[in-house]
């Protein structure tokens, strides 16, 4: 019979490797659209070619994900999100985290290569 | 100029922020929007008016014209305004002023340009010193200089003393340069 369900008892410490985490943890994936599923990667890539509002789906309380973001174009985030610190910068890329802290709430942190 | 209406309150901006929140979601990088009326942002219309003679309003939002603007009011030189006295018996009497007061006025520009003569006379004080103390000559062309204005100062005198109106009085300009 196939496990289905990880108890304390099966796994012992330190025993999750990198290889066994899920995409949402190890993939980095090229948006096509403006979409972000927190379920498909943990990296997010995209060269703006135009004003821009993301949306989120299955983003959950804890999660991170990274957005590298190219292009001098507006960019709109849903409501409930704070900038942290940084501030985007169009002729670069852009190292965008955003953090889910509650329901609704977004802590955003942009960067750049020096 | 631009300006916004938020929450019945109007924010003027010299240009558009880099970051904007609203209802829409939170904006980044918000000056390269293409269109800032889909956000709301309109340009301020700023009527000419006489600065000395004449005040702009609260700014509004000109539906008809789709700008921020403001009216232009003509300052009444002629209001007054009421406060009470007290005398010497504790009795309350109202007395009424101009908001404007012409004497007062005249008196301010004469004393500064008093003020001014002193400073562009001071560096020259010394030659009035040496003559006092030494009788020292004092040269001719610092003398002129030194009379040029004093006697500047003469004409500002006679020239403010003979303004009638309030709107004269602040539109008066002097230059000991002239």
């Amino acid at each position: 019979m196939a496990i289905t369900k990880v108890t304390g008892n099966v796994l012992s410490d330190d025993s999750v490797s990198y290889d066994k985490l899920g995409v949402e943890f190890t993939a980095s994936s090229a948006l096509s659209g403006t979409a972000i599923d927190w379920d498909v990667a943990q990296v997010f890539t995209k060269t703006l070619s135009g004003a821009t509002t993301f949306t989120y789906a299955n983003d959950e309380i804890g999660m991170v994900k990274d957005l590298v973001l190219t292009g001098d174009y507006a960019i709109t985030w849903p409501s409930g999100t704070k900038i942290i610190t940084g501030t985007y910068d169009g002729s670069v890329a852009n190292l965008i985290q955003v953090v889910k802290t509650a329901a609704g709430q977004y802590w955003l942190s942009i960067s750049k290569e020096a | 100029m631009i300006a916004i209406e938020k929450s019945g309150t109007i924010q003027t901006f010299t240009r558009l922020p880099n970051e904007w929140n609203d209802d829409k979601g939170y904006h980044i990088n918000f000056r390269k929007i293409t269109n800032k009326e889909d956000y709301g942002f309109y340009n301020v219309v700023t009527p000419e008016y006489d600065k000395v003679t004449q005040q702009l309003s609260q700014i509004f939002w000109d539906a008809d014209n789709k700008v921020f603007t403001y009216t232009v009011n003509n300052i009444d030189f002629d209001a007054t305004y009421t406060f009470e006295v007290k005398d010497e018996e504790g009795n309350i009497t109202e007395e009424t002023k101009p908001a404007y007061d012409k004497d007062k006025l005249k008196a301010d520009i004469i004393s500064n340009a008093k003020g001014d003569a002193n400073n562009l006379l001071s560096p020259t004080d010394w030659y009035s010193s040496r003559k006092a103390e030494l009788d020292t000559a004092i040269p001719d062309s610092v003398l002129a200089d030194r009379k040029k204005i004093r006697d500047k100062v003469d004409a500002i005198e006679a020239e403010v003393a003979a303004l009638t109106t309030v709107e004269s009085i602040l539109k008066y300009t002097y230059n000991f340069n002239d």
